[in-house]
């Protein structure tokens, strides 16, 4: 007599004789494989009658959604159209012209002003200040409270407060529309060497993005309304498959959209600090220096003596010299003659 | 329209279930490609519907019902069929005993003699039996399956171990009914 636990192990016994199943993994390796049902040998289903023509059809449109989707995202134009619509740039002397300015801060204004209108512009701008060594710090810090009170921020920071490479370069980002007050509040922090602004049409960008979002979306709809339909487990999960990778560039492209219109909102302003000409000169040596200082003192003795002696030196120095060139030239004169009497 | 899609949802469902469903499915119908046939159709029958699918203890019934009734349609049968894995610890036991070379033939030969004599039972037996001693359902979740009352699982299940007890081929094993299970089918 047998209990029904002995009965139940040798039932158990009987069914694990039965193969592993393949049919599970086989249809979802298939499915993260291929798109194409027809192209997959169905590891199950040998007798379905009805679902096949489905399973054909549905990832066949899926096929073709594909197919419209990377049309549309490859007949975009290429990626960040850069067209430059203003460039500014002025270096040296030129920066002293009043005029100078006035043209750069025009043609920067102007970037500012069309971002704020239906074209997408990315602004950048790169500012060159000399400013005393001693101020490094607090320019530094002025720096930071015009991003914070023009509600932007400090990107980047390297700045050297000390040693014989004082100095560095500052990135800020400020929003669009004050990216000129910005620029200007930060000329007043030192002496302006050079500035160059550029303002970047990415409109075309922005509504290529969003076409191919738009498109994508589209695709992914669809392809959910198969997915519904879909009539054998291997058609299910190809066309799971298939959402899941449509989704997936529907997020990166999303991603794409928010580092855009971040760039769009915040213009960079690169910010480059430089320490006067004279500070940077290598510190003289202490005999080169002690040299120059003698130099110095026979110069200043010499100066003295004359003014001091006034006229009188003057006229015997010349008298000496007058001297010395009449001896010489008596003594030229005497060696060619005795050669020729001879 | 599917609005929600998960996509290791079917995953998940395919490696915790399939395997169970697939031998219930082999004891029951026997015939390999009706057997992938049945599954392939139960798991979309799942999927379909697992909006509506009960969560907890009571998921288990379910699939098997569901399975059951997928193996019914394959067959074309008028009774119905599902399955499970067997309880751990019946596996266990079977894994655990190391058997010899010997042994591993007997038990062989045993799970084939088995499995044949429960394709030989009438098809309204063989449900009831692979759903309670292989997928180890209660009988009350055996009649939620098979949607019959109780009393007819009970009925049943002596009926079907009755006959195995009987027949020729498992002779050797002394199956006949236990002391509970005949208390149980009155």
């Amino acid at each position: 007599m047998i209990t029904d636990e002995e009965f139940s192990a040798l039932i158990a016994e009987a069914a694990e004789t039965i193969p592993e199943p393949t049919a599970a993994n086989a249809i979802l390796a298939a499915a993260r494989v291929e798109i194409d049902p027809t192209s997959v040998a169905s590891p199950i289903a040998k007798t379905r009658r009805r679902p096949r023509g489905f399973a054909i059809s549905a990832l066949g449109a899926a096929a073709v959604l594909a197919i419209v989707v990377a049309v549309a995202v490859s007949s975009s134009p290429s990626p960040p159209g850069t067209r430059k619509m203003i460039a500014a740039h002025r270096t040296g002397g030129e920066l002293q012209s009043a005029a100078g300015v006035t043209n750069s801060k025009t043609t920067t204004s102007a970037s500012s002003t069309a971002s704020a209108g239906s074209q997408k512009i990315i602004t950048t701008g790169t500012l060159s200040l000399v400013v005393h060594e001693s101020a490094l710090g607090h320019v530094v810090a002025e720096l930071q409270a015009i991003a914070t009170s023009l509600g932007g921020y400090v990107s980047t920071s390297n700045v050297a407060l000390a040693g014989p490479s004082r100095g560095g370069t500052v990135v800020l980002g400020i929003p669009a529309g004050r990216f000129q007050k910005a620029v200007t509040e930060a000329e007043s922090l030192g002496t302006l060497k050079h500035l160059s602004t550029t303002a970047t049409d990415v409109t075309g960008q922005v509504a290529d993005l969003g076409a191919q979002v738009s498109a994508l979306e589209a695709a992914r709809t669809q392809l959910e309304a198969l997915f519904a339909r879909a009539g054998t487990i291997q058609a299910l999960l190809s066309v799971q498959n298939e959402i899941t990778s449509v989704q997936s560039q529907i997020q990166q492209l999303q991603a794409q959209q928010r580092v855009l219109a971040n760039k769009i909102s915040f213009s960079s302003l690169t910010v480059a600090l430089a320490m006067p000409r004279a500070t940077h000169a290598a510190a003289p040596g202490r005999f080169s220096k002690a040299w120059h200082q003698a130099v110095s003192h026979v110069e200043g003795g010499l100066a003295t003596l004359l003014a001091d002696s006034g006229i009188v030196l003057f006229s015997v120095v010349l008298l000496v010299l007058i001297g010395l060139l009449v001896l010489f030239g008596g003594r030229l004169l005497w060696s060619f003659v005795r050669r020729r009497l001879v | 329209m599917v609005t929600d899609t998960n996509p290791g949802e079917l995953e998940e469902l395919l490696h915790q279930w399939y395997t169970p469903a697939y031998r219930t499915a082999a004891l029951l119908l026997g015939d390999a490609a009706e057997v992938d046939d049945a599954v392939q159709e139960a798991f979309l029958r799942l999927w379909r519907f697992r909006d509506a699918l009960p969560e907890g203890d009571g998921l288990r019934p379910w699939i098997y019902r569901v399975v059951v009734n997928a193996c019914y349609s394959s067959a074309r049968s008028e009774t119905r069929h599902s399955g499970r894995r067997a309880p751990q610890d019946a596996l266990d036991a079977v894994v655990s005993s190391d058997p010899t070379p010997d042994e591993l033939v007997d038990q062989r030969d045993r799970a084939s003699l088995v499995r044949q004599a429960i394709l030989s039972l009438p098809t309204g037996l063989r449900a009831p039996l692979v759903l309670r001693y292989y997928a180890g359902l209660s009988e009350k979740e055996i009649a939620t399956a098979i949607r019959r009352r109780p009393g007819t699982v009970k009925s049943r299940l002596h009926e079907a171990r009755r006959l195995l007890a009987n027949d020729p081929r498992l002779a050797h094993l002394g199956l006949g009914v236990s002391s509970s299970s005949r208390e149980g089918a009155k």
